[in-house]
Order: structure tokens, then sequence, then C-alpha cells
């Protein structure tokens, strides 16, 4: 296979280092100083985003607090305020929507689209500078372009902050000839290991590697998958196209003081996915709960129900029950509650002893109510209202 | 960063904050870092993150009673 001689046209838009640049543009004060947004300020708080000037000095993501101040010990810790970074995010999707009829927003801080009749470079340079000017100046942007959406992420990775690099059949050879099999997206250890074992020890081995060495090496289709994106192809979906959602759910890791209200988290969390579940017109046939505990154990178990959940005192009730079947493996450190098995709840099936539709139009009355007055306005008297059990939060990977 | 929350009066011009009055004291509004908005139930809120001199304000004004809060402070 050849490498894709078609003009690169997807553009991959990656903000740096997002919520601490935010907070750095919002707070002028903090703007040269090693910054960090963690998920807590205390010392076990966990680093969602290190500053450009925190990161130069060796600032990682996923560091605790305590680790980060070892390195640099007057740092500016802050938390995180998810409707700043919303709106950040939704100003930069409105500009990019007027370059691009599809822009796919990958994450809080991710974009890609597609230009039909434009330059890319041209366009991200336009678009560079409409975010300094119309969204704050110490924002800033890394772009990358290539024919594939694959290669236009690892292209925005390769120059930071505020980069613009092109891979392309031109100079895909010298940029692959400067990677290590660990800079690629989706390869880190286990897999550079995996593929270590069939020779390929370089993005170039991986590159000119045969279909069938890729196959043995993943395992069926992936392997493929790998070859199509490294020759700038898509492997065949629509990028664009969104699939359909099969669970909702959420997930929350409490802090060490707030880990034993267990039950109070979990109802939290049913609270929030049962309004997602209702505000998309569907109900749920199956719950699932999963913990990973401070011990370092793991716990999940999923239940089919006969009922239609849609309600959250239902959904709660069902992840009480299974919550009560889990081994106590002392205090979690992360709680997810899922729920499965959808259906659209236009075909809500009617019981026999209790009134589905009168329980249908209260939870749609209380859904308006708190939509208008604000979340939790009205709710279930066994729900903490404390905001600190349950914080808002903005979750990593596709939104 | 040190949490305030306590009603303020702001002087607007061309519908940025200028001015601030707290504590009987008066705060001129150097710049504005960033201002965003968000819903809270169906109440639209204006923040303002500003600076007055080496003083870091994040203001918040709610639409619906029309009423200023400094939310925090932070200094050098």
């Amino acid at each position: 296979m050849e490498f894709n001689g078609n003009l690169p046209t997807i553009i991959h838009l990656d903000i740096n280092s997002c919520f601490a640049t935010i907070e750095q543009q919002a707070n002028p004060l903090i703007r040269e100083k090693p910054v960090v947004v963690a998920a807590y300020t205390n010392n076990s708080g966990c680093v969602l985003a290190a500053s450009v000037t925190a990161k130069k000095l060796g600032i990682k993501t996923g560091m605790r607090v305590i680790d980060a101040k070892k390195i640099y010990p007057s740092l500016v810790v802050l938390t995180p305020d998810p409707p700043k970074y919303r709106y950040i995010h939704n100003k930069i999707k409105k500009i990019l929507k007027e370059y691009s009829i599809c822009v796919v927003p990958k994450s809080i801080d991710e974009f890609v689209f597609e230009t039909v009749n434009s330059e890319p470079r041209t366009v991200s340079r336009e678009i560079k500078q409409r975010i300094k000017d119309e969204v704050g100046e110490y924002i800033t942007v890394s772009v990358g372009i290539s024919t594939n959406r694959y290669l236009a992420k690892i292209a925005s990775n390769l120059q930071k902050p505020d980069g613009l690099s092109v891979i392309d059949k031109n100079n895909f050879l010298d940029v692959f000839k400067r990677l290590r099999l660990t800079d690629l997206t989706g390869i880190k250890r286990g897999n550079s290991n995996r593929l270590k074992l069939y020779a390929i020890n370089t993005v170039l081995d991986f590159y000119d590697a045969p279909l069938w060495k890729l196959k043995l090496a993943f395992g069926g289709i992936v392997g493929l998958y790998w070859q199509t994106w490294l020759h700038g192809y898509e492997n065949g979906q629509s990028w664009g196209a969104k699939t359909r959602q099969k669970i909702y759910g959420n997930s929350y890791a409490p802090p060490a003081s707030k880990a034993h209200l267990k039950y109070e988290i979990l109802s939290k969390l049913c609270e929030k996915t049962s309004y997602r579940l209702r505000k998309k017109g569907l109900t749920a046939q199956g719950v699932h709960i999963a913990i990973s505990f401070r011990d370092g154990s793991f716990w999940h178990k999923g239940q089919k129900t006969k009922k239609y959940l849609f309600d959250t005192k239902d959904i709660n009730s069902e992840a009480v029950k299974i919550l009560q079947q889990c081994p106590d493996f002392g205090l979690p450190r992360v709680l997810a509650v899922n729920v499965f098995s959808l259906q659209s709840a236009s075909k809500l099936q009617l019981d026999i002893f209790e009134d589905q539709v009168k329980k249908s139009n209260l939870t749609e009355a209380v859904d308006k109510i708190n939509y208008k007055w604000g979340m939790y306005t009205i709710h279930f008297a066994r729900m903490s209202r404390d905001t600190t059990i349950v914080q808002d939060r903005i979750s990593f990977g596709q939104l | 960063m040190q949490t305030i929350a306590e009603k303020v009066n702001v002087n607007l011009l061309d519908s940025t904050p200028v001015l601030m009055s707290w504590r009987n004291r008066d705060y001129k509004i150097t710049k504005v870092g960033l201002h965003h908005n968000h819903l809270q139930g169906n109440t639209l809120i204006h923040v303002f993150s500003c600076l007055s001199g080496d003083l870091f304000l994040k203001l918040k004004y709610n639409t619906k009673n029309l009423q200023w809060n400094l939310m925090e402070i932070y200094q050098q």
C-alpha cells in the first residue's frame, strides 16, 4: 500500500494545556508561573492539566499535587472550573463552524474538521489568529494537518505549544523517522512490546510492516486499521458520523475524606445518569456498577431488570441492590454507574401494578423544574444536596 | 485564591466592569482577563475574571436578580 497521495484536508486542533491555559487567560497574574489544575488542591489531588511553564519543569498530568510541589514548591494549584472550559470550547467550536460544515469535538480541548475549498495551512493560521483575537490572547492551539484523522492528531503533537504541522506524501518519511513508537497515539508500553515481538522497532518498521504481521501482532481487523491509518487513509468509517450510544453513565473519584459516603455518591450518580437518559428520550433495562478501591482491587457487576428504567428512584434502588452485593474491600477510589440495554422511551411497556404513564409524567415535570431552577432543586430526600459530594467534572475522552 | 462571595457594587462602561466598590473601598478595574457566562437553571450568570492593579477579582453577575458578587480574590 502506498501513502495516500491526496491533498491533506483534515485538521486536528488541540488547545495547549487546556485547563491551565484558560485559568492563566482569566488571571493574568499567574501567566508566567507554573500552574496546575488539580482535582483537589490537597496533597493527594491528581494533576489534571499543567501549564506550559509547569511542563517545562517536568510536572505532568496524572501526578499527585505533592509530587508536583516537590518539583516546584510555590506551584499555583487551582481546582477545575468546568463552566469556564465549556464556554471556551463552545466559542472555539463556533469559530471552526465558519470554516467547515463538519466539526467533530473529540474532547473538551480537541476538534477535528475538514476543509473543502480552502488551503488548510491558510485556514489554520487564520483560525489561530482568530482564537487569539476573539477568545483570549493567551490561549494557544496546536494544529495538525493530514489526509486522515489519525495522522492529523500525530501532526498536532509534533510542535507544542502553538504549532502548525503537516504530514503528507512529501514529508511522511521524515516525520516517521523522527518519531519513536511510543510517540504514536495508541502505542504505549504494551503495544510497543507487542510490536517488538514481531521485529517492529521503529515507526518506519511499523509503516513498512506487511498486513499479515500486523494482523498477528494486534489480532484481526485492528492490524488492518493500523496499516490504513499509517498510510494516511481512514478505516472505512464515516468520520463525522456519530455511533449510537449503548450505555449511559457517570463516574466519580471522591477525595479520601468523602470516600466513605458510598451510598450518597451512588444516589447522586444515579440522579445524573437518569437525567441524561431521560433527556435523550431513552429507557434502560440494566444497571452496572464498577468500583475501584483504594487498595488497588476492582469489583463490578451488572444486572438486567425486567422493568424499563427511567426514573431516578428505580435506577438508584437497582444500583443499591448491586452495591450491597459488593465485598468489603475498603474505601472506593472511583465509583461508576452505568445503565445499558437502551430503548426509546416512546415504547414504554405498561405495568400491571404501577402506573408507568403517571410516573413518566411526574419525572418529566420534575425535570422541567430542575432545568428551569437548576439541577437538584427537586430531589429525593435520601439524596444529599451537598454539592461537594459529587462535584461537576469534565471527563477525559470524547464528548 | 481566597473565596469571598460578598455583594459588591460595580460600575460598567460598554458592558465591561470599570470600577468595583467593596467594603467602602473603590477598586479600579485595569484589565478583564476573561468574560464567560453559563446557565444556573434558566438564570444567565456572567463571570468576569479581572485585575485591579495586582489584585485578581472574580466577579459574578446574576441577570435574574441583577446582583453583583465578588466571588474570589488572589494577590501575588
